[in-house]
């Protein structure tokens, strides 16, 4: 947790946990889970909702990014994402997690939003900002060069198949979830999942060439 | 769904044996089977290439200006579900004593036509104006629009939400309330508001019983 997600919390559970901060305990303040937030947040108060944005912005940013493979459309969607899940806040009954209903938001915001077109992905240079330790030039550019390519290939995925395969790959979804997100079934989530694979393979043997 | 001993991996079961959750007598004919096998290490492959695609990490200051923004977006918003919030106190059991009303309403003509009329329906709150109680002439709509009998049900009735309506248990169709008192003489509608007005002296009615 960042440290300005922390001080954030503290704001939010100050009126409740008087105890807690007199302890100075941040174990305390960590305890506020989503649910809490949320209940927060229903009764006016906008700062839990700020603190749902700052734990939450980046899996709903990475979801986003995937789906269209460029950082100003994916900004775009993650923060229609929020707004959007703002405004059915009402709606979360705590069946799942947070964190899974946000991506059912994010996922149907991307499948809406992103047209059957081919998304336009950015140049290399604009792509990476981040070094792995001990890691030549050479092999940092190779690294990315690979990265860049297998996120081009995602983002020219059918969206639904795609959809499946950033759940799946990446965010390590149980098929039973992304079912549950997608509104179809495990069956057809696995299908989904096994074409993605193999339409993932042709995509990338054809940019290879 | 499982195909048979012998036959090749279904989507499916490649799937789950990627998942390394292959059902026991499958793994055994993927154990033996070269061209399952082969399938299987190829798709796993392409995983494991797409796995190591991370999301490029955004510049430094995205996260601030992202949370700034969605707060500021959602600062432009309504609390969410405040429209339903507001009818979690006092005002629920009165909103479904209202929709209640109106279906009695609606039962009325059909309920009086064998009973006397009523012999006090007056109130303060649904007492009109002599020249405007039954004109059969007069423009039905100008004279609801007056009346405040149907001022109280229009107040409560006008912020609903359908769908919250329906997911409450109170089945409409949109319009149908509308429809309904339209076509209530004076009478029926100082009926309706006094059965409202009990309601609002008695709010809690609902939730006791």
């Amino acid at each position: 947790m960042s440290a300005d997600a922390l001080s954030l919390q503290q704001r939010l559970v100050r009126p409740a946990s008087a105890a807690a901060r007199r302890s100075g305990s941040a174990l305390a303040m960590t305890a506020e889970d989503d649910a809490t937030l949320v209940e927060q947040c229903l009764a006016g108060n906008s700062a839990a909702f700020d603190a749902l944005v700052e734990r939450h912005r980046r899996q709903v940013y990475h979801v986003c990014y995937r789906f269209v493979g460029n950082h100003e459309d994916a900004s775009d969607l993650a923060q229609d994402a929020f707004l959007r899940a703002y405004r059915a806040l009402h709606t979360f009954k705590g069946n799942s997690a947070f964190g899974t209903w946000l991506y059912r938001v994010a996922v149907n915001v991307c499948l809406n939003r992103v047209s059957g077109k081919q998304p336009a992905t950015e140049p290399l240079e604009r792509r990476e900002h981040q070094d792995v330790k001990g890691e030549s030039p050479d092999r940092t550019i190779l690294r990315q060069e690979r990265a860049a390519t297998v996120r081009a290939a995602i983002a020219r995925l059918p969206k639904k198949q795609r959809a499946t395969m950033i759940l799946r790959m990446y965010h390590e979804l149980p098929h039973e979830e992304i079912a549950a997100i997608l509104g179809s079934s495990v069956g057809a989530v696995k299908a989904n999942f096994f074409h993605a694979l193999a339409n993932l393979k042709k995509l990338l043997q054809e940019s290879s060439r | 769904m499982n195909s048979p001993a012998g036959a090749h991996l279904a989507e499916d079961e490649i799937v789950d044996a990627l998942d390394g959750t292959l059902d026991a007598a499958r793994l055994v004919h993927l154990t033996a089977c070269e061209s399952c096998s082969a399938r299987v290490e190829e798709l796993r492959d392409i995983g494991l290439a797409a796995a190591g695609a991370d999301v490029p990490e955004p510049p430094p200051f995205f996260w601030t200006q992202f949370s700034a923004r969605v707060s500021s977006a959602v600062a432009a918003e309504p609390v969410p579900g405040r429209r339903f919030a507001w009818m979690h106190g006092w005002m629920r059991p009165a909103m479904t004593a209202a929709a209640l009303a109106v279906v009695a309403i609606a039962l009325m003509p059909i309920m009086t036509r064998n009973s006397p009329p009523p012999s006090d329906t007056t109130s303060s709150l649904t007492a009109l104006p002599a020249t405007e109680i039954a004109d059969p002439d007069g423009d039905v709509f100008a004279e609801i629009d007056q009346d405040e009998a149907w001022a109280v049900v229009r107040a409560l009735a006008e912020d609903l939400d359908h769908d919250e309506m329906d997911a409450e248990g109170v089945s409409a169709q949109p319009g149908s309330a509308e429809h309904l008192t339209l076509g209530l003489s004076e009478t029926e509608r100082v009926e309706l508001a006094h059965l409202l007005q009990e309601r609002l002296k008695d709010p809690l009615a609902d939730s006791a019983s």
